[in-house]
């Protein structure tokens, strides 16, 4: 029983950080070479247009804090109900971290061609980008409470 | 239909910022009208100078021709075109490519117009289009 508990709690872990990466990585490399090719044009917009990878990055991040507080909180003393939450927790983190990635890839893109061709409308087209990355911050403050509640 | 969305997403992003880029450097409508008021052909290669046409037109002489400096601006756009092939795959690449071969034509035109001139063939050449395809 004690070790189905840790096993399930350690799946938890396991979604959390796999698939946080997973969408940090498609957001990076969704964004990242239309930030180069909009570079090679308008240099001066690569250092605006890196938010897009940056805030992918942030993606990996938020699933590592999750994954590694979930780590914490398993014990040989973990109750199937805490197991549970912690594996709610990281496959919430890690879906959405997917998804977010998605968003934030595809929308820094179009950030950076947008750019490229009209770098005064960076203000008004980085708003989906940061839309997309507020996805997954609900996501971790969700999955926090999971896994911080778990005993 | 999702793996071809993919495919645009992770392939062609980034040849597409890098051709709006290039076309935010095409010179508008007004910008030509002013252009045509200009009276003498070294003044037009001068306010030209900072363009994408720049670093071709920098290498005509003091005094050149109307057709070389014609043939620099094509120069100049032959190179961004082969520019863009470079940075190209799949149908986009083959598209280009197909694209590119007009310049053939250009180069031939220009072979036979300065050979009917008496020029040297590393002169000759050295005007051609293609000059640096891949």
């Amino acid at each position: 029983m004690v070790a189905d508990t840790i096993l399930f709690a350690g799946l938890g872990v396991s979604l959390s950080l796999l698939l946080s990466v997973l969408g940090a990585a498609l957001g990076i490399s969704i964004s990242a070479p239309a930030i180069a090719g909009a570079g090679t044009e308008r240099p001066e917009t690569v250092s605006r247009n890196l938010i897009a990878t940056i805030l992918a990055e942030a993606l990996a991040i938020y699933g590592l804090v999750v994954g590694l507080l979930s780590l914490f909180a398993i014990t040989p003393t973990l109750s199937p109900d805490g197991a549970f939450r912690i594996f709610s927790g990281g496959l919430t983190m890690g879906v959405a971290a997917l998804g977010a990635g998605l968003g934030i890839g595809t929308s820094g893109a179009a950030l950076a061609s947008a750019t490229a061709e009209k770098p005064e409308l960076f203000s008004r087209t980085v708003v989906p980008l940061i839309l997309s990355e507020a996805l997954a911050i609900y996501a971790l403050v969700v999955s926090l409470l999971l896994v911080l509640a778990a005993k | 239909m999702i793996s071809d969305t993919l495919v645009h997403l992770l392939r062609d992003n980034y040849l597409e910022a890098k051709i709006r880029g290039k076309k935010s450097f095409l010179l508008q409508r007004q910008q030509l009208l002013s252009l045509a008021e200009i009276p003498t052909l070294s003044d037009i290669v001068a306010a030209l100078a900072d363009g994408p046409y720049g670093s071709e037109l920098s290498k005509l002489q003091e005094v050149s021709s109307a057709v070389e400096t014609e043939r620099a601006i094509q120069r100049g756009f032959a190179s961004s075109v082969n520019n863009l092939v470079s940075g190209s795959k799949g149908n986009v690449r083959q598209f280009l490519l197909e694209y590119v071969r007009r310049f053939d034509a250009y180069d031939l035109a220009t072979l036979v117009m300065f050979k009917s001139q008496g020029k040297t063939g590393p002169t000759t050449l050295g005007r051609c289009s293609r000059r640096a395809a891949p």
